[in-house]
């Protein structure tokens, strides 16, 4: 008895120490992530490190955005030249220093160029596509938020009507019967928010997010459940999946209805201040770029931006981390202060076209 | 011994020739360079099969009549890629005489790859995301974070190297077999003569039984020479580990350390200290002089260059660049070596890398559960655990 007692204290004692020592070095903070009724996984208030798969992401979230201790929703500064990014993970900034970011180089750089100051609010969103994030922008963040400019981060696998399919736990539009945008809550019926419910219904387990030692069984169940434990097991001698390369790709097929009702509703909603970024290489949808000359919508194409701002002379790959099959390669410093110089040089330019209520050159 | 140190020079150190000779006196000789792949551990088992060579001429190991022993002992797995060095005679005659394993083997190799494990996994492997993440392109960093880099560097290669060590330990011992600690709380050293004392212990004995005493004759010519003998061994032990100038450096760094030290203690041999205070002060400032000139050698022996280096030396200490981040770093960076102070002073309280077969099973398992769950856990997330920094040697 004296023993198991031991034990069970020994235990309790390592394994709290193990969950600070896990937290603290950030190898599994808590969870980014909670649950809103109406939007479905949002940013949780003030976490200010995440450490990812590839290397780090590093930075301070607020509720819905990155970089900032706290975003007014309203700007109460005239003078302020405000832009709103909205995307994915490589808007959010994963695996680059917040400072590092090309949100700061466009503070900077355009800051200077107008001689004004320039607030960027970040809402980019990891691992999730503008189908699963577009209620959350567009019926929260285009509302709340006041903007000059919108920079909405667009890329080839928007273009596909992937509706319930694209696993993020939140409210998204999908066509109706009639081919209407409707917000669907499909996500609490989801597998992953039963458990969710179902520990946070339990005193003790309900802090589950919080705890590293749950994160960590979480991340390699998910991993398990991506990769397969053969590999994830024995690695490379089960057939790991191989770096990913940057061999450009086109796909040919055309924009499913849902994403030209979401291009179009996200304009209708933004009226004049959208510009759409779209991230067409390495892989490419042209259709995205005829459909946005067809609406005459402002967009950027970026195909040529790394070529055109060979900052090392060398090859497109120099501007990505070399991914794992899970996360596709992001910026890496390289990409983002590519990017960061070219869209202040885009915005500057090309400002004066643009309805910026705010906006003297 | 020639074959052995051609089949190392021809592997590992010939490109470094004809690179050194170009730069040197501008003749293009690139068409002379070989595209082979470095063979794991060569650096490793050519040192040991060097010492059966050594050990034979100098009359004190038999040759060995069995050859299996002789393969086994060069090429048993636990120690073939990374070390500890092995010598011939600590390991041949275990061979020869070697039993079926009992459970204190078992419970020593577990607890060994117990500790291991955390601290390959849990420390070595998640730190280096930080490391490697800055020293990539450290241009984008503020001078804060280069400096938390090289001491998370510092952690990562001691817990990476350590961890192996102890897995290597724990794997042989599984099989009955006894090798040498590696290790022995390095940062925890008074002076750098010390550190060389408990820092890859195998190399460093290696080098002065073979290299500084056996071969230079070590202090037993003069004062000057012996000055001199030291650096060559380090320059040595430098260029060991890879066909780089920055190890050289890296080498030559610790030979001038050795030396001054030597010297200081030479020269101030008659100095009594009797007040305790005094001498307690003087052991401390000795001893933190010594981690921060560890952790600047360890500079550039993580600099893939000497631009790399000279940048980071430049931005910590002359031009800075000031980092909103220097507080989240410098809490992870305490956190990390908090983890590997905690287990060194384990280890020097209980005198024993297997602590955790020193005591009772209640505690042994209560400690070990929650970190086994912690590395299976974590090895999960990410796949493919990054390799031993030692491989590459």
């Amino acid at each position: 008895m004296k023993n198991l007692i031991l034990f069970i204290v020994t235990f309790g004692i390592t394994t709290l120490g193990i969950e600070f020592f896990l937290k603290t070095t950030r190898i599994t903070p808590p969870t980014l992530k909670y649950y809103n009724p109406v939007y479905g996984s949002l940013n949780r208030p003030n976490i200010d490190y995440y450490k990812a798969v590839e290397g780090l992401y590093v930075g301070k979230t607020n509720y819905d955005g990155r970089f900032r201790e706290n975003y007014s929703k309203r700007k109460d500064d005239k003078k302020v030249l405000r832009i709103l990014l909205m995307g994915d993970s490589f808007v959010e900034g994963i695996d680059v220093f917040s400072h590092n970011h090309f949100a700061r180089y466009m503070e900077e750089i355009l800051g200077k160029k107008l001689n004004r100051k320039v607030e960027i609010v970040n809402f980019g969103r990891g691992n999730c596509s503008i189908q699963a994030s577009s209620y959350y922008f567009i019926d929260y963040i285009s509302k709340q938020y006041d903007a000059d400019i919108v920079l909405y981060f667009t890329e080839w696998r928007d273009i596909f009507n992937i509706g319930n399919g694209n696993g993020y736990p939140s409210t998204c539009f999908l066509l109706d019967s009639s081919k209407n945008l409707t917000p669907a809550y499909t996500w609490k019926k989801s597998p992953e928010y039963a458990i969710h419910k179902k520990l946070t219904a339990n005193p003790i387990l309900k802090y589950y997010e919080s705890s590293a030692y749950f994160r960590l069984l979480y991340r390699a169940v998910a991993r398990i459940k991506i990769t397969g434990m053969p590999i994830m097991t024995f690695g490379k001698f089960a057939g790991i999946q191989k770096e990913q390369s940057y061999v450009s790709y086109t796909s040919n097929d055309s924009i499913s209805l849902l994403t030209q009702k979401l291009y179009d509703t996200v304009n209708h909603y933004n009226q004049g201040q959208v510009i759409w970024i779209v991230r067409n290489k390495p892989y490419n949808a042209p259709s995205i770029i005829e459909f946005m000359k067809r609406k005459n919508f402002q967009y950027v194409a970026l195909s040529d931006t790394f070529d055109d701002n060979n900052i090392k002379g060398t090859n497109i790959d120099a501007y990505f981390f070399k991914a794992s099959g899970a996360y596709g390669g992001h910026w890496n410093n390289d990409g983002h202060k590519t990017m960061g110089y070219f869209l202040s040089n885009r915005i500057y330019n090309n400002l004066a076209s643009y309805n910026t209520p705010n906006y003297e050159k | 011994m020639f074959i052995n140190l051609l089949i190392l020079c021809f592997f590992k150190y010939f490109n470094f020739f004809i690179d050194s000779f170009q730069l040197a006196f501008g003749h293009k000789l690139d068409f002379l360079h070989i595209h082979v792949l470095l063979p794991v551990g060569i650096s490793f088992y050519t040192f040991q099969s060097l010492s059966y060579t050594f050990d034979i001429y100098r009359e004190k190991l038999l040759p060995t009549k069995d050859t299996l022993d002789y393969c086994l002992f060069v090429g048993v797995f636990p120690h073939m890629v990374s070390g500890p060095i092995v010598k011939a005679k600590l390991i041949l005659p275990q061979l020869a005489t070697l039993e079926k394993p009992v459970k204190k083997d078992f419970l020593t190799g577990f607890s060994l790859i117990t500790v291991g494990m955390f601290q390959k996994v849990l420390i070595g492997d998640t730190v280096a995301k930080y490391v490697n993440h800055i020293f990539a392109d450290p241009t984008y960093y503020s001078s804060s974070e280069l400096f938390f880099s090289l001491i998370m560097f510092t952690i990562q290669i001691y817990a990476d190297f350590s961890g192996y060590s102890n897995i290597a330990r724990g794997s042989a011992k599984l099989f009955g077999i006894d090798l040498i600690d590696n290790f022995n709380q390095p940062y925890l050293s008074a002076n750098i003569t010390d550190f060389w004392r408990r820092w890859h212990i195998s190399l460093s004995e290696w080098l002065r039984e073979y290299v500084y005493i056996w071969w230079l004759d070590g202090n037993r010519i003069s004062k000057a020479r012996t000055y001199i003998n030291l650096m060559l061994t380090m320059l040595i032990g430098g260029f060991w580990h890879g066909a780089n100038w920055t190890f050289i450096v890296w080498g030559g760094m610790h030979g001038v350390g050795l030396a001054v030290h030597k010297w200081v203690m030479t020269s101030t041999k008659n100095v009594v200290i009797n007040n305790k205070l005094v001498s307690g002060f003087l052991t401390f400032i000795s001893s933190v002089s010594t981690f921060f000139f560890v952790v600047l050698a360890w500079l550039f022996f993580r600099s893939p260059d000497f631009k790399t280096a000279w940048f980071y030396l430049d931005r910590m200490l002359v031009n800075r660049v000031s980092s909103t981040m220097t507080k989240d770093l410098a809490i992870i960076a305490v956190t990390y070596a908090g983890a590997v102070l905690l287990i060194d002073v384990v280890e020097n309280r209980m005198k024993s890398h297997e602590f955790l077969n020193d005591i009772s099973p209640a505690l042994r398992y209560g400690i070990a559960i929650p970190i086994w769950i912690a590395v299976i856990w974590y090895m999960y997330t990410v796949g493919i655990p990054a390799p031993f920094i030692y491989f590459q040697f």
